[in-house]
């Protein structure tokens, strides 16, 4: 507890700056610093995917986990009211990936079922442990196991929604605690 | 002595009876999202009001194996599930559990929370004693108690 709050405050400066930046959507990161890469991780089909799969579309990149029972289904079903306020033409190039923090227990399957509930452009994405780990830190994504009373655990991790243009490149931050017309309306600035 | 010990009893007795303990509490609007496919764990919003001081201590669920009151904690960024020793209510303030806050969160749910159905919850306070709550299980996309 005392441990993995220490942990949060490590992991919380990295992401204090990224939040920083959000509220300024339009202004590039400082120097140095670049969000997303590739990536080698698999579908809720089963199929092997990279960031190629998803060029010359608009990603809003989400990390977070099915047994999440708060954070993550809030956050998505806001991304799915945001995109509900999109028009058709809008909603058709645009991907929300939803990537694990938790493959122990994200599995295709499991993540691929998951995120049909929240709208037709979610796809869950998990991977190995080793597959994942490179993915977390070109996002300067954390995420820590977390033990729960009864044993079982929960996951700290970031919630903070990456907006990725068509080109791959980072463009913005989406704020988890926004409304639905708000997101739409930032999304829409962002040039989506 | 026993006289004393029997003086008390009749004064709790009569205290309890100025304040029954269902009319110091009132739990509303009580609802939580059904369940992903594999979930078997969920979380139970809902308000609060006490007209009287007054600490939710405990909660347990007939439908899960367990239940916990949980904060989830925005930092930078960051999101953090926390347990919760219990919640104060301060006399007549309504207490709000709601989406990216306060949960009751149910572990080892017995049977998956589908879309139209009810629940149960019992909410143990330090004065007015354990009251009962239906929730309403709404679609996995909602956002509050009318989906
Ligand atoms: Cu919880």
């Amino acid at each position: 507890m005392r441990r993995g709050l220490l942990w949060l405050l490590g992991g919380g400066v990295v992401v204090l700056g990224l939040a920083a930046a959000a509220l300024l959507p339009r202004m590039a990161m400082p120097p140095g610093i670049t969000i997303g890469g590739p990536f080698a991780l698999v579908d809720g089909d089963g199929h092997a995917v990279s960031e190629r799969s998803y060029a010359g579309l608009w990603k809003l990149v989400y990390f977070g986990y099915t047994h999440c029972p708060d954070a993550c289904p809030t956050t998505l079903s806001t991304i799915g009211a945001a995109m509900d306020k999109l028009t058709p033409g809008q909603r058709r190039d645009i991907r929300v990936l939803f990537i694990t923090v938790d493959p122990g227990r994200d599995s295709p399957q499991v993540i691929g079922s998951y995120v049909k509930a929240f709208g037709p452009e979610f796809i869950g994405l998990t991977g190995s442990p080793a597959a994942l780990a490179p993915v977390e830190s070109s996002y300067h994504v954390y995420a820590a196991r977390h033990a729960l009373k009864d044993g079982d655990y929960a996951m700290d991790h970031s919630s903070i929604i990456y907006v990725m243009a068509p080109d791959g490149h980072f463009v913005g931050l989406l704020d988890d605690n926004l409304t639905p017309e708000a997101m739409a309306k930032k999304l829409v600035a962002l040039g989506a | 002595m026993a006289n004393m010990r029997v003086a008390a009893v009749a004064l709790s007795l009569a205290a309890g009876m100025v304040l029954p303990a269902a009319a110091a509490v009132q739990v509303s609007g009580a609802w939580a999202r059904a369940t992903a496919p594999g979930q078997d764990e969920g979380a139970v919003y809902l308000s609060v009001t006490s007209t009287t001081a007054d600490r939710l201590t405990a909660v347990s669920s007939p439908d899960a194996g367990m239940a916990m009151l949980h904060e989830t904690t925005q930092m930078g960024g960051m999101s953090s599930m926390q347990d919760m020793d219990g919640v104060a209510l301060p006399p007549g303030k309504t207490v709000t559990f709601a989406p990216h806050g306060m949960h009751i969160m149910l572990m080892d749910l017995k049977h998956p929370l589908t879309a139209g159905s009810v629940i149960g919850v019992d909410l143990t306070f330090q004065k007015a004693g354990t009251v009962h709550a239906q929730v309403k299980v709404e679609k996995i996309t909602a956002t509050g108690p009318q989906g």
